[in-house]
């Protein structure tokens, strides 16, 4: 025969699929949700919105790591940057001791953080890197 | 015949040059020469030198030394006594050959530094990667972004001013976009709900088949002795 507790896991399993179906993973709502809205940019490559954090970016940016894991990530000098299906997420510093959020959608994105995920997350027909030293003039 | 003899020095061939499990170098010259640029940028805002040391050593008789690079510029170690304050990533792998039993490993992993308060493996760890992260198949990308986050770490420790962030100014290359889509996001975040729905459902599979199985066996018993569940 078959258990009676049997239809009791068939409950729960669906209870699980379904709730686990509403379960949010978009890192949008998740900045939106937990970071100071501060403006929206708008370019012909897209929207950009930008948030603030109290934190420095590599806690804020371990922060929205671990509420929503990106696909790839790029941690560099000038801030950390996550890779989402859709949406990219640029965490700088923002002058303060906190970070300047910037969630991209994924077009906007490459073209806004260029400079850091250019080579890494898409094509790069950039001009090639020689190494040039530092001094005055010295940037990318 | 020479089927045979193509086949030894296959063998011969495996035995003497075995295939080792990571390449060499571990970061490319064009990665090295923009890292190294990025570090020679961030030693002019901030006053301080940064670089990479990875000794490696492979045990399958492949190439092996110590891979460099630092603000002073790709394939040169950081030379100290020309820096007032210096922070490098420094590690040791050690590669096997296919055929061993033991695995590769990593024989050493920290940061280097005069620095009072220096960044920390921990640190790197909160940004996704640690030692493991060098035995990888991605080892080049974690030796690019635990060298290339080092300014950011020590500025945020208030020990130098930040690199700014820098967006392009005018508009990239068009044919420059972004590649190989990631997978869904959901599926990253909540992965553990589907293995839960699929234990269940096995689980569910397993009840089921017992019943099944247990209903067979009461007909057949049913039926009389010599009958057989089919």
């Amino acid at each position: 025969m078959i258990p009676r507790w049997s239809s009791a896991l068939v409950v729960v399993l669906a209870t699980v699929l379904l709730a686990g179906c509403g379960l949010d993973a978009s890192v949008r709502n998740h900045v939106r949700d937990n970071y100071r809205f501060e403006r929206e940019e708008r370019t012909r490559e897209g929207r950009s919105l930008v948030y603030r954090s109290d934190q420095p970016p590599t806690r804020t940016a371990a922060e929205i790591a671990g509420a929503r894991p990106p696909a790839d990530r790029r941690n560099t000098a000038s801030g950390v940057f996550l890779r989402y299906s859709k949406d990219f997420v640029g965490v700088v510093p923002d002058g303060r001791g906190g970070s300047r959020i910037m969630v991209d959608d994924e077009r906007r994105g490459y073209s806004h953080f260029y400079p850091y995920v250019g080579g890494f997350w898409g094509t790069y027909s950039g001009p090639g890197e020689s190494f040039r030293g530092g001094g005055p003039g010295g940037g990318k | 015949m020479p089927r045979l003899v193509a086949t030894l020095l296959a063998v011969i061939a495996l035995l003497c040059f075995p295939a080792t499990s990571a390449a060499v170098p571990i970061v490319e010259q064009a990665d090295a020469d923009e890292l190294a640029q990025a570090l020679a940028e961030a030693t002019d805002e901030q006053d301080v030198c940064y670089g990479w040391e990875v000794q490696v050593q492979d045990e399958s008789g492949g190439p092996g030394g110590l891979e460099a690079g630092s603000s002073q510029g790709p394939g040169r170690p950081l030379d100290r006594a020309g820096c007032r304050r210096y922070a490098v990533l420094q590690a040791g792998v050690v590669y096997t050959s296919e055929t061993s039993e033991s695995e590769d490993s990593v024989s050493s992993f920290g940061i280097d530094s005069n620095l009072p308060r220096p960044p920390t493996t921990g640190q790197l760890a909160e940004l996704g990667y640690d030692e493991r992260s060098l035995l990888s198949e991605d080892d080049d990308q974690a030796v690019i972004d635990m060298t290339g986050v080092l300014p950011l770490l020590v500025a945020e420790a208030g020990l130098a001013p930040y690199v700014p962030f820098e967006a392009p100014t005018e508009p990239i290359p068009p044919a420059d976009r972004p590649t190989d889509s990631p997978s869904s996001d959901w599926w990253r975040a909540y992965w553990w709900v589907a293995a839960l729905g699929a234990l269940g459902a096995g689980l569910l599979v397993l009840v089921a088949g017992a019943g099944v199985m247990s209903v067979l066996r009461g007909r057949a018993a049913a039926r009389g002795p010599g009958s057989r569940v089919s």
